[in-house]
């Protein structure tokens, strides 16, 4: 970008923090682009999936709605509207508890397993993008990355 | 954020595709909060960031479109959103009439220049040495090349 020529760059650390963030954003958007059409086919959402993956951990176990806005990775997202769509396709059961009508808890129904089943069977066309990448280089990504501990 | 452990990962591709995801909600909530505090969407921050790298100079619709991350986005709808905010202004493109340039008022740019500061704290990395920086520059430019 033309910024960093009219700013000039003095110090390259600089340089390379600024180049970290054009690429962050750059592979940020890719990611997402590719996670988009990549549900698409199974006609839900990465947050759908996200919702459904939770919910899976804990199974047979339910879990409360509280806990699976903790455990999702977008903080942000809308879990009842997430739980409502996902319900209508039977996907998740959901069951309000008796000593607390407020208290709804979640649970994965054999067609959601079925679903979670056949995206993980097919879920090697996402990380096809990273074949250029050595061992030891996805390796050093995910240590640095877990430094940043997100 | 915290991080699901209970995640068995079918191979390092996926860990990394993981933690690749949780960077981007992470990058996304922080970028979110910011341009909350001055009462712009993501989107429009996106937008003046790009015209504010070529300030002065006046960038056509076309090439913001086209440099948006998120494609889907309605550009059009977006800049005249801008326009009514007094952020930013259109004018005819004097060799190509068909062609629309846009350009930051002086209340765009000053905006975009009150944010530059805690834009660039987003993507700071305090827990990162300047190798691992490095590092890290290195791999990813080698998955999106």
């Amino acid at each position: 970008m033309q910024i960093e020529t009219l700013i000039g760059n003095d110090a390259e650390i600089e340089v390379y923090y600024k180049e970290l963030q054009d690429l962050m954003t750059v592979y940020t958007a890719h990611l997402n682009h590719l996670r988009y059409k990549f549900f698409k086919q199974f006609k839900i959402s990465a947050q759908q999936y996200e919702f459904l993956n939770v919910v899976e951990l804990n199974h047979p176990n339910p879990v409360n709605m509280m806990k699976i806005r903790e455990l999702m990775p977008d903080k942000m997202s809308d879990v009842t509207r997430i739980s409502e769509r996902l319900l209508n396709e039977g996907f998740i059961s959901k069951k309000h508890l008796e000593f607390d009508k407020r208290n709804i808890v979640i649970n994965i129904t054999e067609k959601g397993q079925q679903l979670l089943k056949e995206i993980k069977l097919k879920n090697d066309t996402l990380t096809d993008h990273l074949k250029t990448l050595n061992p030891v280089e996805i390796e050093l990504f995910n240590k640095i990355m877990k430094k940043i501990n997100l | 954020m915290t991080f699901n452990t209970n995640n068995n990962y079918k191979s390092e591709r996926h860990k990394l595709l993981h933690l690749a995801v949780l960077l981007e909600k992470h990058l996304h909530e922080q970028a979110n909060n910011l341009t909350k505090n001055f009462n712009i969407t993501t989107q429009q921050f996106v937008a003046m960031r790009m015209i504010y790298a070529t300030h002065p100079i006046s960038q056509s619709v076309i090439t913001i479109r086209d440099n948006m991350p998120d494609k889907m986005s309605d550009i059009t709808r977006l800049i005249g959103r801008l326009e009514e905010e007094g952020y930013v202004r259109k004018v005819v493109n004097a060799e190509d009439k068909r062609v629309r340039e846009v350009s930051l008022t002086p209340t765009g740019f000053s905006l975009m220049k009150k944010m530059d500061e805690p834009y660039n704290e987003i993507y700071e990395f305090n827990q990162l040495s300047d190798e691992e920086v490095e590092t890290i520059n290195t791999i990813i430019k080698k998955i999106i090349s």
